[in-house]
């Protein structure tokens, strides 16, 4: 079975209540026909928790109830994309997701929690071989059902962070972190949970579908070839961007043509 | 229910002036005067005097196109905008014109039309089935 553009929903949670506050993304999806289906709109947010562990899960089981069996989860305020979905559909489709999720991997050094990072950078490496990366949370992807199978782990996880009967690496970051904060967080949540339950993760490493990058206005095409695959300006053969906690950027419209193309 | 046929219906709809009428692209409602360039085999007109929210069911895959009347007024610094449940559909500010279409599949959806001033914003949408 592979995703189709039938069977596969592109959403996002978005709580906020004016599409001018998405708009890059929002203008992205019209570039390239993608509809997006905006999820918790208007909502007040309570939390990552809430929204990306416990409510998707509601979404997502209506989406299989529609029919729906692949999904591409994305932030919507710093990601654009980059191709049309069918073109994204077809690197999904050879990624080895058969059984596990597809998560955005994040290469530069972290800047609120850098102790952790390297600690769980090297966790990371330990369980996926991967060097470098931790996981990022703004581009997820792959089958409905490995979903809600990780979704139920990382709630379980948290039962274990707020209990403190976490394993190692959890109380080490308790030194850095506060405790309820790690809890909160959905970065640093999916990154320890793709060190336990690293079966139910892919990480895309060398960007074939997801790029988490660092963007400003000297980025050139040159970089896709000049620099290696891991640094935060490569976006590699990425078909989804994903501009790390940042806002929209008009530069990187006009670096991919999207403001031009709007203004036709 | 405003509207139905075969392939979609209206539940709801709030317009800006008149009300919410859909008929076929060749016969369009009596306020909808559509460009001579535009395609009109097989499309439907849903006429929606901005501002407009509707709540539009999608009964088969169709294809969806924002317009102006070449009655609506022209305003380069208070274009009319489009929007498909938070997806971008267009920006029109010239009359006679129509958007790019973008394609829905079967399901329920909120369209919101937007501008400050109201005054002569002769928006419709085309559909047709894909």
């Amino acid at each position: 079975m592979t995703a189709t553009k039938e069977n596969t929903v592109v959403c996002t949670v978005c709580t906020y209540n004016k599409e001018s506050q998405i708009e890059g993304f929002l203008f992205s999806a019209r570039k390239h026909d993608i509809f997006v289906h905006v999820l918790d709109w208007n909502q007040p947010w309570k939390g990552f928790f809430h929204h990306k562990v416990v409510k998707i899960q509601e979404h997502m089981r209506q989406f299989l109830a529609e029919g729906k069996e692949y999904f591409l989860l994305l932030d919507s305020r710093d990601v654009f994309f980059a191709d049309p979905l069918e073109i994204m559909l077809a690197k999904m489709n050879g990624l080895p997701i058969e059984d596990k999720v597809c998560f955005t991997a994040e290469y530069c050094y972290h800047r609120t929690w850098p102790c952790a990072s390297d600690a769980l950078r090297d966790a990371i490496f330990a369980a996926h071989g991967e060097p470098g990366g931790i996981l990022n949370a703004g581009c997820i992807g792959g089958k409905i059902v490995n979903y809600l199978a990780l979704l139920h782990e990382m709630q379980r996880m948290q039962e274990d962070f707020l209990t403190e009967r976490s394993r190692y690496l959890c109380r080490l970051l308790y030194e850095v972190c506060d405790a309820k904060w790690c809890a909160n967080d959905d970065q640093f949540f999916y990154s320890i949970c793709s060190v336990y339950f690293p079966h139910l993760f892919h990480i895309d490493a060398q960007k074939e579908l997801f790029a988490n990058m660092v963007f400003d206005k000297s980025i050139s095409l040159n970089h896709r070839i000049r620099e290696d695959i891991h640094s935060d300006r490569n976006p590699g053969n990425a078909s989804i961007l994903h501009i790390t906690g940042a806002r929209y950027d008009s530069s990187m419209g006009h670096y991919y043509g999207l403001v031009e193309q709007l203004e036709k | 229910m405003i509207y139905e046929d075969n392939l979609m219906a209206v539940e709801q709809a709030e317009v800006g002036w008149d009300e919410l009428k859909v008929s076929p692209a060749a016969n369009p409602p009596k306020h909808v005067r559509l460009d001579d360039s535009l395609e009109k085999d097989g499309w439907f007109v849903i006429w929606a005097h901005a501002p407009a929210k509707i709540k539009l069911v999608v009964k088969k895959a169709v294809l969806l196109r924002p317009a102006l009347s070449t009655s609506a007024r022209y305003s380069q610094l208070d274009p009319i905008h489009f929007w498909v449940s938070h997806n971008f559909l267009g920006m029109l500010s010239i009359p006679g014109t129509a958007g790019r279409s973008m394609e829905l599949l079967p399901g329920k959806y909120e369209i919101v039309i937007e501008c400050q001033n109201k005054e002569s914003a002769h928006s419709f949408m085309m559909v047709k089935e894909r």
